[in-house]
């Protein structure tokens, strides 16, 4: 995580980058839990844009998965608050690559507690079609949405800031 | 600049990165390998109007439905486009 240091008389305490006003450098009192996200994608170009562009516009924590393999061992080790999803990754498609990880999160003892309470919010990231990215139901995963990468950059952050923000709540229609 | 502003020099790699894509096609053409056609053209569907290039989009959607129907002659057709959007940019 990206620290500040700060300042409070005399004394230097290292706190988290977003619990300032970047402004005024004042502590930001409302201050929000950084969010962790998952983004599993093979494309090089697309991971250095959109995790640059999320990290500097919402101030959230990504780690990137670039196959289904490596992806199951990220979740297997940490809890995501949401997981961006590339649907044709190398070797499986996106519903393949969850249907695998869920397999491994059964057989893994020391999974993160948080695993058992809640699901984790699926965003399919793709260049095909809606309906062509049919996703099947799982126990840890909630599918949330749809983002089309065939579209601006802007357009892609600000569509993918909706799910970081859990401002867009409706299920995605599965398999 | 915002924070979703493309960086020119991160336009230039891509279109660098693109020039390797061309090249992996053309050979992939000569082996009739489609898989290979249709996977960068999928890719770079996706990826073009990110980084502001709309018309190589474009091409890469020909790219992909091309290849997805075997159609070499229209793929050495749509290769040699791609290859002068490259030369230009």
């Amino acid at each position: 995580m990206i620290t500040t240091t700060y300042n409070v008389n005399s004394a230097m305490m290292n706190l988290p980058f977003n619990q300032f006003n970047q402004k005024t450098m004042k502590p930001v009192k409302n201050f929000k839990k950084t969010k962790k996200i998952l983004m599993i994608e093979d494309d090089q170009d697309m991971i250095a844009i959109i995790t640059k562009s999320l990290k500097m516009k919402y101030f959230c924590s990504i780690d990137v998965a670039q196959d289904p393999f490596e992806a199951m061992n990220m979740m297997t080790e940490k809890f995501y608050d949401l997981i961006i999803l590339d649907w044709q990754l190398p070797g499986l498609n996106g519903t393949e690559t969850l249907v695998q990880a869920e397999k491994g999160l059964k057989l893994e003892p020391s999974l993160p507690i948080q695993w058992d309470r809640v699901k984790v919010p699926v965003v399919i990231f793709s260049s095909s079609k809606k309906n062509e990215c049919l996703p099947r139901r799982t126990k840890h995963f909630d599918y949330v949405g749809f983002v089309s990468k065939a579209q601006p950059l802007h357009d892609i952050v600000d569509a993918l800031g909706e799910y970081i923000h859990d401002e867009k709540s409706f299920r995605y229609q599965s398999a | 600049m915002s924070t979703v502003d493309i960086p020119n020099e991160a336009r230039l790699k891509y279109i660098e990165r693109r020039r390797t894509d061309l090249e992996n096609c053309r050979k992939a053409l000569l082996q009739d390998d489609f898989k290979t056609l249709a996977q960068v053209g999928h890719q770079i569907k996706g990826n073009a109007i990110t980084f502001g290039f709309e018309e190589l989009g474009i091409l890469a959607t020909e790219l992909e439905s091309s290849a997805l129907e075997k159609d070499k002659k229209q793929l050495g057709l749509i290769l040699d486009r791609f290859g002068l959007y490259i030369t230009k940019t």
